[in-house]
C-alpha cells in the first residue's frame, strides 16, 4: 500500500511540472494555432534570469526572472508571431522553430556551452517521510505551484472579463473580434500567460536540475508538445488531462518495466502515446471550435 | 449612415463582388437578397471588417473603412449577426450576452442583460447554461441579443431565418421589424425574398456578385422572383 502510494506522489510530482508545461503551449495553440516551440526557449531564459539573479535573495530572483520570462513572451509574440498572424498553421510551425534556434545560439553566444550552475535553497532537496513515504521538496514545489496557477488561471479564466475574451477567442477568433475584442490584446495576453507558465516551469527546471544551460528548454517543449497532443490540442482540460496520463505512465513505465528495460522507459511511454493518438486521432478531450 | 461605392471582394483569382453599389440610410431597414453564392455574405463580410475590398469603398456615416479590423467596426456602432449564428458554445448564454458589450465601458451593461433576457425569456432561462445547448431557434435569439448587447446603430443580419422552422421564421422576422420600429438602421440579408421584399424599404438582389435588382415594394415581387430564379434572363430582361 506505502508502495501504491509512494507512486502516486511521485506521478503527481511528474504530473504537476508537465501540466505546466502543457498548459501555456495549450493556451497559445487555442487563440491562434500555432504551436509554438519556442516556448522552451522561454523557459531557457527563465533559467538563465535565475542565473543571473541568484546572488540576490531566492525568492527576489525568482520575480525577476519571471518578469523577464513574461517579457521575452511579449517581446517574441511582437517581433516574431505578430506579422505572420493568420498565415497557414506550417508557417507559424516553421517561424516557432526559427525563434527557438535563433535563441537558443544567442544563449549558446552570450553564455557558452557549458551549464550555468544555479544555487537553490538546500530546502527543495530535502525528503519528507510520512507514514513510509517519502516526498522529496522539489515534488511539494512542483505539486503547490501546480495548484496556485492551475488554480489562478481557472479562476482568471471564468471570472474576469479578459479570461471570458479569451475563451471566446479560443473557440472562434473572427467573431470574437466581431463582438469588438481586439485581437492584438488578446494575443498578448496570451503569450504573458505564457510566459507566467514558463517562467515557473523554470523555475522547478532548475530546483530539480541545478543549472541552466541553452538546450534545457527542449526536452520540456517536447513534453509539452506531446502532453497537448494526447489531450487534444487546443483544449484546456484535454491539456490537463494528457499531462496526468503522461507523467503518471513515465511512472508506471519506470516501476512496471524490467530493470534492464528501464534505460528505455521514454520509448515505452511515447509507444503508448502513439497509440493513445492512433486510437482517437482528435485528442482524449477535442478542442470545441466553430469554424464557419 | 452606409455607402457602399463600386466594392469589389476577390477570393484569389476569383472576384466574389464585381463592383456593387448600394446605400443604407439612417433608420431605414435595407434588404439584401439573392441565391446561394451571389455575394451576399461577402458583402456583410466586407462591411463588417473581416474582409478587405480589392477595389471600391466603404463609407460608414462619412468615413471610409475599407482597411479597418472588425474590433474597429464594431466600435463604430456596427453589429453583425453572422451566418450560422457562431455563438459561443462553451460560454454561458449570460456570457454571451455579456461579450457582446466588450466594446462598452459603462455601469448598464448588467441592465442590458437583464433588458435581453426580459425580450427574450429563453434566454433567462437557460441564463447558466453553455450556449452549445440551445437549439437553433434559440440561439439565433442569442445571437441577435448578442449583437444588440453593443448597442449598434447599424445591423447586419446575415440569413437570420435560415435553418429555423416556420414559427421561428415569423418570430425572427417580427423581430427585425420590432428593431427599425425602435430606430435601429438594418441590413438584412435573406434567401427568403418575398417576406425581405414585404419588409424592408428597399431590397437589392444579387446574382453572381451583381446588384441586378433594387425592390421598393411587394409591387416589384414578380420582378425580384423572374430575377431570383430566372438568372441572366431576367438581368436582361
Amino acid at each position: 500500500m506505502t508502495e501504491i502510494i509512494q507512486h502516486l506522489v511521485d506521478a503527481a510530482g511528474l504530473a504537476s511540472l508537465y501540466a505546466l508545461l502543457a498548459l501555456p503551449v495549450a493556451l497559445v495553440y487555442g487563440i491562434m494555432n500555432l504551436v509554438n516551440f519556442a516556448h522552451g526557449e522561454l523557459i531557457m531564459i527563465g533559467a538563465y534570469g535565475l542565473f543571473i539573479f541568484a546572488a540576490i535573495t531566492l525568492p527576489l530572483a525568482a520575480f525577476l526572472a519571471l518578469v523577464i520570462v513574461v517579457l521575452a513572451a511579449l517581446a517574441m509574440e511582437r517581433a516574431a508571431f505578430r506579422p505572420v498572424r493568420g498565415s497557414s498553421p506550417e508557417t507559424l510551425l516553421v517561424t516557432s522553430f526559427a525563434v527557438s534556434f535563433l535563441l537558443q545560439n544567442a544563449a549558446l553566444m552570450i553564455f557558452g556551452s557549458r551549464p550555468k550552475s544555479v544555487e537553490t535553497p538546500s530546502l527543495f532537496s530535502q525528503t519528507v517521510t510520512i507514514g513510509g513515504v517519502h516526498i522529496e521538496g522539489v515534488t511539494i514545489l512542483s505539486v503547490g505551484l501546480a495548484v496556485i496557477c492551475i488554480g489562478g488561471l481557472v479562476i482568471f479564466m471564468k471570472r474576469t472579463a479578459f479570461g471570458m475574451a479569451m475563451r471566446a477567442a479560443a473557440e472562434d477568433f473572427t467573431m470574437a473580434r466581431l463582438v469588438g475584442i481586439r485581437a492584438n490584446a488578446v494575443i498578448s495576453g496570451t503569450f504573458a500567460i505564457s510566459g507566467v507558465g514558463a517562467g515557473v516551469a523554470a523555475f522547478i527546471l532548475v530546483v530539480q536540475g541545478g543549472s541552466a544551460f541553452a538546450t534545457m528548454g527542449l526536452t520540456p517543449v517536447i513534453i509539452a508538445f506531446v502532453a497537448t497532443m494526447m489531450g487534444g490540442l487546443g483544449s484546456f482540460s484535454g491539456a490537463l488531462i494528457g499531462a496526468a496520463l503522461l507523467g503518471a505512465g513515465t511512472v508506471a513505465f519506470d516501476v512496471l518495466l524490467p530493470t534492464q528495460l528501464r534505460s528505455s522507459r521514454e520509448a515505452f511511454v511515447y509507444g503508448a502515446v502513439l497509440v493513445v493518438l492512433l486510437i482517437r486521432p482528435q485528442g482524449l478531450v477535442p478542442a470545441r471550435r466553430e469554424r464557419v | 449612415m452606409l455607402r457602399v461605392d463600386s466594392l469589389e471582394v476577390r477570393y484569389g483569382r476569383l472576384t466574389a463582388l464585381h463592383g456593387i453599389s448600394f446605400e443604407v440610410g439612417s433608420g431605414e431597414c435595407v434588404g439584401l437578397i439573392g441565391a446561394n453564392g451571389a455575394g451576399k455574405t461577402t458583402t456583410l463580410s466586407a462591411i463588417a471588417g473581416v474582409l478587405t475590398p480589392a477595389a471600391g469603398t466603404i463609407e460608414l456615416e462619412g468615413a471610409i473603412v475599407n482597411r479597418e479590423a472588425p474590433e474597429a467596426i464594431v466600435r463604430r456602432g456596427v453589429a453583425l449577426v453572422p451566418e450560422g449564428r457562431r455563438i459561443f458554445t462553451t460560454l454561458s448564454v449570460e456570457e454571451n450576452l455579456r461579450i457582446g458589450a466588450s466594446i462598452r465601458g459603462d455601469d448598464e451593461i448588467a441592465a442590458d442583460v437583464e433588458r435581453m433576457m426580459e425580450r427574450f425569456p429563453v434566454l433567462r432561462r437557460y441564463a447558466g447554461t453553455h450556449a452549445g445547448k440551445l437549439s437553433g431557434g434559440e440561439q439565433q435569439q442569442l445571437a441577435i441579443a448578442r449583437a444588440l448587447m453593443s448597442r449598434p446603430r447599424l445591423l447586419l443580419l446575415d440569413e437570420p431565418s435560415l435553418g429555423l422552422a416556420p414559427l421561428m421564421v415569423d418570430l425572427v422576422f417580427d423581430l427585425v421589424a420590432q428593431l427599425r420600429e425602435e430606430g435601429i438602421t438594418i441590413l438584412l440579408v435573406e434567401q427568403n425574398g418575398r417576406r425581405t421584399v414585404e419588409l424592408a424599404d428597399r431590397t437589392y438582389v444579387l446574382a453572381s456578385g451583381s446588384i441586378v435588382l433594387t425592390a421598393t415594394g411587394p409591387e416589384d415581387l414578380g420582378e425580384v422572383e423572374r430575377a431570383y430564379f430566372g438568372g441572366d434572363a431576367a438581368v436582361e430582361a
